[in-house]
């Protein structure tokens, strides 16, 4: 167990810190477009472009995290009747099977990127295309490893007879 | 057949708590390869969000909203709604409902408003001598109201997915939305003059001090709506607006947040339910393009056309099961339902703003309708009280609002009138 924590601790630092950093670039670009659009009749041509790629990696960053959080939208009704202990084996099959869709988009994300993405096409900065979708698969494979941890938490759970962390209603959105 | 085993499938697991997207994805790498397509297309249409060019007023709004979530800026409204309207019959009741309008319309309808401002506001109505139920109902339902005013979450993603253009939406929203409010406010008065509440008196220098120490958040609704309305900006700018002014207010200005330790932690929390949205949006890019290509929509319609001719009869039948879609699930309600209404409305001879409007209405209906409403949860734990007397205290303006969705259901031009006025684009 541990030794998962470590590994899922050390990815969540990488990835809320390049979150973070790509909000602030989020943030204070489109700020600037505005600023030089309607002040100065100017902008940058790249500008837009690039936020677009940036809402796309922050979007599959906040997805990864929301993985770990557990705070993807799901309906969630029939586990408010059922135990603790059984709340985590339900939880267990879901995750696995979660795991295993994520991995088939992951696969299909390489697919992706290798197949319908030339090596040879650039798009902004003259750099490859296939970087600034590189996320895609990335983005799935560390939710597919996410779910993993998730499974092998609950499992362990469900074999050790922890008390149930959330018995909250979770029903959907990102609140805390 | 085995559509309909998956199918079952499909919903027991979400019953179960199996994250949307996951179904959602599921099921469009199913149908694909059945029909022998590749699963990359999945993917190829995931990359056309990357062409949606107002994709990014998500991010910035909800990074704003929880900004402003996060710091004082609750109490501060609240002192300033209260110093200008309190004095008024009921006056801590509009006060509330114009606050949360306000709050709600910010930080996008995810129970936050009830949580910071509910909170606060619920001792002071009990303690002004209005009935707790009353108290109760009022509070839950100012949770998702302002709903319908810009720059509310929802009604960026619906103009996001159902491709039409988010000024015209805000624009819509404004009649309803103002009338809905008025209504409640009517109804807040008459209960209060009833129960004899205790007045706030009106005091020239309170107001002044308020303002004095809200100068600096009064101005944001006033330029992003004006802004918008006057079409000065579109809403990604203003989204792009409101982000960056929030940090800088909240941060420099009143000093509630700091920088480098609360905005990254506010990032995290704010871009969970991003990241959230987005994966549904992104696997849905897939499925609704395939029931598109299938002809889906074609079909039902040319299905339910057998039963109902009438586009009002339609409309009544279509919120019936919106409600209850929306009592379940909200963002992802907007994201799988309304790519195949649309066209089915469409049919009908429905403008998709109108219908929008009605969407959204009745997703804020959808929000405290009992007895699975993610609001009855959210206040049941925030002010200690057992959910079903939640139940009954919400059940007044859970009329209210249905009334109000009907008004709009058989009025289009109370939503689209505004729009042809100003002639947004």
């Amino acid at each position: 167990m541990k030794f998962i924590d470590k590994i899922s601790n050390a990815l969540s630092l990488t990835e809320r810190t390049l979150l973070v950093l790509f909000v602030f670039v989020m943030v204070g670009l489109s700020f600037l477009q505005v600023v030089l659009r309607n002040a100065f009749s100017f902008g940058f041509l790249w500008a837009d472009p690039f936020l677009r790629y940036i809402v796309v990696w922050v979007g599959f960053f906040g997805a990864i995290l929301a993985t770990k959080d557990e705070k993807h939208f799901g309906l969630d009704i029939l586990n408010r009747f059922l135990s603790p202990r059984s709340i985590h084996a339900v939880k267990t099959i879901i995750d696995a099977l979660a795991c295993v869709v994520a991995f088939l988009l992951a696969q299909a994300a390489v697919q992706f990127l290798f197949e319908a993405i030339g090596p040879e096409e650039k798009d902004l900065f003259d750099l490859p295309r296939r970087l600034y979708f590189a996320i895609i698969p990335i983005g799935f494979g560390l939710i597919t490893l996410e779910f993993f941890f998730n499974v092998i938490r609950n499992a362990h759970k469900f074999i050790t007879n922890a008390p149930s962390a959330n018995d909250q209603p979770q029903q959907s959105s990102g609140q805390a | 057949m085995t559509l309909v085993i998956v199918g079952i499938i499909l919903l027991l697991l979400s019953l179960f708590g199996a994250p949307l997207f996951v179904l959602i994805g599921g099921l469009a790498l199913y149908l694909f390869s059945s029909s022998g397509g590749e699963a990359q297309f999945i993917i190829a249409e995931l990359t056309r969000l990357n062409d949606f060019p107002s994709l990014i007023a998500i991010p910035l709004f909800t990074f704003a909203g929880y900004v402003l979530a996060e710091s004082k800026t609750p109490q501060r409204l609240l002192n300033f709604t209260q110093a200008a309207v309190g004095w008024i019959p009921g006056g801590l009741a509009v006060v509330a409902l114009l606050s949360s309008a306000i709050f709600t319309a910010f930080t996008g309808a995810s129970g936050v408003t009830i949580v910071a401002l509910g909170g606060i506001l619920f001792p002071i109505l009990l303690k002004q001598g209005y009935r707790e139920n009353f108290s109760l109902g009022l509070l839950t339902t100012t949770g998702s109201l302002g709903l319908l005013f810009p720059p509310s979450l929802p009604i960026i993603l619906y103009g996001v997915v159902a491709q039409i253009s988010i000024n015209k939406l805000f624009v819509a929203g404004l009649v309803p939305g103002i009338l809905l409010i008025i209504l409640l406010a009517g109804y807040s008065i008459i209960i209060s003059m009833r129960t004899q509440v205790q007045k706030t008196p009106f005091d020239l220098m309170t107001l002044f001090r308020a303002l004095r120490v809200s100068i600096w958040e009064i101005p944001l609704p006033i330029i992003v709506i004006y802004g918008i309305y006057a079409g000065l900006f579109t809403a990604t700018e203003a989204a792009a607006i409101t982000a960056f002014y929030v940090v800088i207010i909240e941060v420099f200005v009143y000093k509630d947040l700091k920088l480098f330790s609360d905005i990254p932690h506010v990032i995290r929390k704010s871009m969970v339910l991003f990241g959230a949205i987005f994966v549904v949006l992104g696997t849905a890019m897939g499925l609704t393009n395939y029931f598109i290509d299938a002809q889906l929509p074609q079909q039902m319609f040319g299905w339910i056309h057998g039963f109902i001719e009438n586009k009002f009869v339609f409309l009544v039948l279509l919120n019936g099961i919106l409600i209850i879609v929306n009592m379940i699930e909200i963002f992802s309600a907007i994201i799988i339902f309304v790519p195949l209404i649309i066209p089915i409305a469409n049919q009908y001879g429905i403008d998709p703003v109108h219908l929008g409007i009605t969407f959204l209405l009745n997703l804020e209906i959808g929000y405290m309708l009992p007895p699975l409403a993610l609001n009855l949860f959210i206040g049941s734990l925030r002010f200690e009280r057992p959910i079903t007397q939640l139940y009954r205290a919400v059940v007044p303006f859970l009329m209210i609002l249905l009334v109000m969705l009907c008004i709009i259901m058989f009025y289009p031009d109370l939503s689209l009138w505004l729009v042809r006025t100003l002639n947004v684009k």
